[in-house]
């Protein structure tokens, strides 16, 4: 195998988790990314060096994991008994006020750069639901408008609105509790 | 006047949707109108706005990082 070659393979189990937060289903998650690697092995010299190899690497699974979503969109887009929970009623009354007011999360910077905390906003994201977590990641990490996402998955704005505002709130939350709620106590 | 005030929950989710679409003028008003009347919802703004900065960088560093 040549060193590009090892190089490549030595990347899969890197990528295989990406593919796994991406699409949460084991086989198709296998399947792009097999298509990555063999992409990427047939065309070394498509990668011209400028990038990391990881980087170029994502860029090619980020396409692959489109063409899944599309091949499964039923699938995909079929919602989980917890994909339906709303966390509004945990967070509100019946008068629609706080139960808990919000908390200061103080200067965003003192988060934002710590590693850790991203590593737990990854925890958080992973602990998504199958439907919301699957549309959250397409729109906050393929970096696809509703539009699209409406499109390949064939759901209505209004669906994925629903799924995208649950999962914003249940990451909400999440960090409230796994991060600045502990800062603080 | 109640037909124009909203409550935490419902300002919550206009505060939610323009994350990912474009808010109509009404709506911002009504945000307007609550979040200068409320103690609580202004933080959850930030909140959002905290986890906005925070999307682009949590792509940068799972993509590249090791």
């Amino acid at each position: 195998m040549s060193d590009f070659a090892a190089a490549v393979q030595a990347l899969r189990p890197q990528l295989m988790r990406f593919a796994r937060a991406q699409l949460r289903n084991e086989a198709w998650a296998e399947d792009a990314v097999g298509d990555t690697l063999l992409a990427a092995l047939a065309k070394p010299q498509a990668f011209a060096g400028q990038s990391q190899l990881k980087t170029w690497l994502v860029g090619i699974l980020k396409h692959k994991l489109v063409d899944q979503i599309r091949r499964h969109s039923r699938e995909v887009s079929a919602a989980t008994p917890e994909d339906g929970e709303d966390y509004d009623a945990l967070l509100f009354n019946d008068g629609g006020m706080w139960r808990e007011a919000p908390a200061d999360w103080g200067d965003p910077e003192a988060a934002l750069g710590q590693r850790e905390f991203f590593e737990v906003l990854e925890v958080c994201v992973d602990m998504l639901p199958g439907v919301q977590g699957r549309i959250f990641m397409m729109r906050e990490w393929l970096e696809l408008g509703t539009d699209e996402i409406c499109k390949e998955l064939q759901i209505t704005p209004t669906n994925a609105w629903v799924m995208l505002h649950r999962a914003r709130l249940r990451l909400q939350t999440c960090l409230q509790e796994r991060w600045f709620g502990r800062r603080a106590a | 006047m109640k037909l124009l005030q909203r409550n935490c929950r419902e300002v919550t989710a206009i505060v939610l949707a323009g994350e990912d679409r474009a808010l109509g003028w009404f709506e911002r008003w009504l945000l307007r109108t609550h979040l200068k009347a409320c103690q609580a919802c202004p933080r959850f703004v930030r909140q959002v706005a905290l986890m906005r900065r925070a999307l682009p960088r949590w792509r940068a560093y799972r993509d590249a990082a090791d």
